[in-house]
């Protein structure tokens, strides 16, 4: 029986893996600094969890930062021509409007905005190959490209017409991504993410494959899979072809690992780190996204992320002479420089020993205690809880992460502070127990039948699903939201549908 | 005065603040402004009592449906065929710009086409805000005819309509966005620069500036400053509820409020803009006057469609143009024409 799983995340402190069994049973955890290449902490992950017979590992699921410090240090980024299938539609506004020099100078490779685009109610206005040839031809060395479409969501084809047009110009070196797969309504916004995307071919190559490469060595058979933004996992070779979809995988892992763990599908969760902390929610046993388009490397993008607010604020958080909290942090640094263990920086955990809310260290070493500080980190805390609440009344808070023990018990508006035992790899919990999902999103007229038009978004759903690496047959329905869109004649809605599923 | 590449964030904020919550997003329409801008220049805004008394001033807008632009937004050649059709009707050359409805994109959309035309934008709009239909201008309460209206798309496309009332030129209008995929650019209720001093609400496009300037430099206070607005409460949405009929979203936003207003809860009403602000069974501000729900944070205005549970929002107050309040500007414009029973009474009172 190869039943075992495996999950690794990588955070900016620490790289976390677990081994779990049948029913998520923990049979082995690791915990070992993010290094320099997180491949080789990857590598030590692995190792330290395997269990002896190799081929009883099933799946491996990684969740990593590798997409998201490529764009914020604007390295490894490859050059993307961009096609906007749209003219005359948009040409008001040129290809990387708005985008910051820095990031447009690693990626821009050139592109157009050509004659094409699909209308909302369906008709289509013809690609000219050869236009779209001589924007090719005229675009330097590049290593991907970019095509995304009017309302292409909707209707994908022309994306996919002109991306044979790419392929048979230029062969099977350079990449492609397609607008439809990685963002929603706007076009701007979803152009922006398929760049974004291309961009991040090279990376996504690299981590993959070394990610393949620390399973064969570590003698695993087991099925690599990567986490995505919204808690569920992807098979390597969507990974490949979407590795902006992996950028927000770290919260989303805290979040279902938290569920997981205490067996709430409704609740708040916070992980706290060494430096700072998220607080996010997970809801229907998922976390909850962000209703809007993030703003990734200061480009406005609109695929789907964790809903998730971040304080500066960690167990590693130093405490200045004056009270001053951070927002500076010893980090990985604090199992010495802390005080309570041994070293001579004051940090928020050993205020929380004094305080006697944790246990850890040296008590004798954690100097006197100062409430009104430990008040102010609280308050922070409350209010970042606080944003996240969607009704009023009490809800659980689940706590998770390595600094969760600097968290009092009594935050306002939790009816309680649930602790789950292995609180701190809640993250690669996450990542082990995945499900594989897939997500479309059309604009349709519902009004003749409506049953038949979100049938027709769920069969797209599934069919992204599957190429995520679900077993189709055991997909379920895990929502379905419907916006009725203002001013159209006749009336439209958004209609999306989410389905997810363990994996094949 | 002028718009520029340093004020038109600032200036497009303040329309977003106007809009109510509708008038359509002013992301896409701010970048099309700043690339016309960049490379043609500022635009002039001239008072409404600085135009001659026989300038052809066109008013122009956008029509059709808010998600539309931010999927097929301008080629960039539109305001050059309206104008076009508009001097080929009248014989003579199109002296300025109007905005039809200063809130939202709306106000913002002419930039770009004022600044690629070489014409000036005249200081002035029809609403005062954002409305969702087109009777609902002041030169429709000054009895000053829609026709001749004109029509342009994308793809070049452009017709010129004569319609007898605003709802024949709202039919004329409705035809046009079906063929062209649910949005257009169009102009009407065409004025002499002495019809717009007298049919037009004035002072709007700097007053929009004025917003943007003033929240940049004092967020939520700077926006009541510059407004002359109450704060109605400050809270947190805790419930959206959405519908559609008759094309448009209706809704109803719930809020708590929080801090000095703990223990309040609120709701407004929104069918595309946010027409009513409710406590209990009181009314604390109705349309026409202005009900903006803005970040509590930052004092952006939040529109209608990205509204969402958990935010902390201020909701403002502002006194609509005095033209509305007056009985023909209340029958048009006020709460009864939205279907809800009451009459009005000024935010200033129902606030307090």
């Amino acid at each position: 029986m190869s039943d075992l799983r495996i999950g690794i995340d990588v955070g900016g402190t620490n790289t976390d893996a677990v081994l779990l069994g049948p029913d998520n049973t923990l049979l082995a955890r690791c915990k070992t600094p993010t290094t320099a290449d997180p491949l080789d902490g990857i590598a030590t992950a692995l190792g330290a969890v395997a269990p002896d017979d190799r081929r009883a590992v099933g799946m491996a699921a990684l969740g990593t930062t590798h997409a998201l410090n490529a764009i914020l240090r604007r390295r490894e980024l490859g050059r993307v021509a961009v096609l906007r299938l749209a003219a005359p539609a948009t040409l008001s506004v040129p290809l990387f409007a708005d985008w910051p020099d820095d990031l447009r100078a690693a990626i821009d490779g050139g592109g157009g905005i050509v004659a094409g685009g699909v209308e909302i109610d369906g008709r289509t206005h013809a690609l000219d190959h050869d236009e779209l040839r001589r924007v090719l031809a005229a675009c330097g060395s590049i290593d991907a490209v970019a095509i995304s479409g009017v309302f292409s969501m909707q209707d994908p084809s022309q994306e996919l017409e002109a991306a044979e047009v790419v392929r048979a110009e230029l062969g099977d070196r350079v990449g492609i991504s397609l607008g439809h797969l990685v963002g929603g309504v706007g076009l701007l916004e979803r152009e922006n993410a398929a760049i974004l995307n291309a961009a991040l071919g090279g990376v996504a190559r690299r981590v993959i494959d070394g990610f393949e490469q620390a399973l064969a060595a570590c003698g695993l058979i087991a099925t690599p899979f990567l986490t995505q933004n919204d808690g569920t996992l992807m098979s390597i070779d969507q990974a490949r072809e979407l590795p902006v979809l992996t950028i927000g995988g770290g919260a989303s892992n805290s979040i279902r690992g938290a569920g997981v763990l205490t067996g709430l599908t409704d609740a708040l969760v916070i992980d706290v780190g060494g430096t700072s902390t998220d607080v996010g929610a997970i809801s229907g046993g998922f976390p909850r996204e962000s209703a809007f388009g993030v703003e990734l490397g200061e480009v406005q993008t609109n695929f789907r992320m964790p809903d998730v607010v971040s304080v500066a604020l960690g167990g590693g958080t130093i405490i200045h002479p004056d009270g001053a909290l951070g927002p500076e942090s010893v980090g990985y640094r604090i199992a010495e420089q802390a005080r309570i263990f041994g070293g001579d920086v004051l940090t928020l955990s050993d205020l929380a020993v004094a305080d006697g809310r944790a246990e850890m260290g040296d008590p004798t070493r954690a100097g006197t205690a100062q409430p009104d500080v430990l008040a102010a980190a609280d308050a922070l805390v409350a209010d970042a809880v606080d944003r996240m609440k969607l009704v009023a009344g009490d809800t659980p808070l689940i706590a998770v992460g390595g600094g969760s023990a600097v968290l009092s018990d009594r935050i306002p508006g939790c009816a309680e502070v649930v602790r789950p035992a292995n609180y701190d790899v809640a993250n690669a919990i996450g990542a082990a127990v995945g499900l594989v999902s897939g997500d479309a999103e059309h604009v349709l007229d519902l009004g003749a039948d409506r049953a038949a038009g979100i049938e027709s978004v769920r069969v797209d759903a599934v069919e992204r699903a599957r190429r995520a690496g679900a077993s189709v047959a055991r997909l379920e329905v895990i929502r379905v939201d419907e916006v009725p869109l203002a001013y159209t004649d006749p009336p439209m809605s958004r209609v999306r549908v989410k389905v997810a599923g363990p994996p094949a | 005065m002028q718009l520029d590449l340093d004020v038109i964030s600032l200036y497009a904020e303040g329309c977003a603040i106007l809009g109510t919550g509708g008038g359509g997003d002013i992301y896409v329409p701010t970048l099309i402004a700043r690339e016309a801008l960049a490379e043609c220049g500022a635009v002039p805004v001239i008072a409404a009592a600085d135009l001659p008394d026989d300038a052809l001033v066109l008013p122009v807008g956008g029509w059709g449906a808010p998600t539309v632009c931010i999927e097929k937004f301008d080629s960039g050649d539109e305001g050059r065929l309206l104008c076009e059709a508009a001097e080929a009707w009248f014989g003579r050359k199109v002296d300025a710009l109007m905005p039809s409805e200063i809130g939202g994109g709306n106000g913002v959309q002419l930039v770009s086409w004022c600044a690629r035309l070489g014409l000036p934008m005249v200081d002035a709009d029809g609403m005062g805000r954002a409305f969702p239909e087109g009777d609902m201008c002041s030169m429709h309460l000054m009895s000053v005819p829609p026709s001749p209206g004109f029509f342009a798309d994308e793809r070049g496309r452009v017709v010129t309509v004569t319609p007898e009332d605003a709802h024949g030129l709202e039919e004329a209008a409705r035809q046009f966005v079906i063929e062209s995929g649910g949005v257009c650019a169009g102009a009407d209720h065409p004025m002499a620069g002495a019809i717009v001093k007298t049919s037009t609400i004035h002072g709007t496009v700097s007053l929009a500036l004025r917003i943007g300037m003033a929240l940049e430099q004092g967020g939520v206070d700077g926006v009541l400053e510059a407004t002359g607005g109450v704060r109605i409460a400050t809270g947190k949405v805790v419930d959206v509820e959405r519908l559609t009929s008759g094309g448009f979203a209706r809704g109803v936003v719930r809020l708590e409020g929080t801090g000095v207003d703990a223990g309040r809860s609120l709701a407004i009403q929104v069918q595309n803009e946010n027409l009513i602000a409710m406590e209990g069974d009181r009314v604390l501000a109705s349309t026409p006057d202005l009900i903006t729900i803005l970040d509590a944070g930052t004092g952006r205005a939040v529109p209608t469609e990205r509204v969402r549970y958990g935010q902390r929002v201020a909701i403002v107050g502002i006194p609509c143009a005095p033209i509305w309040r007056t009985q023909r500007g209340l029958e048009v414009a006020g709460p009864e024409r939205f279907g809800y029973p009451g009459s009005w009474r000024p935010v200033e009172e129902g606030a307090q």
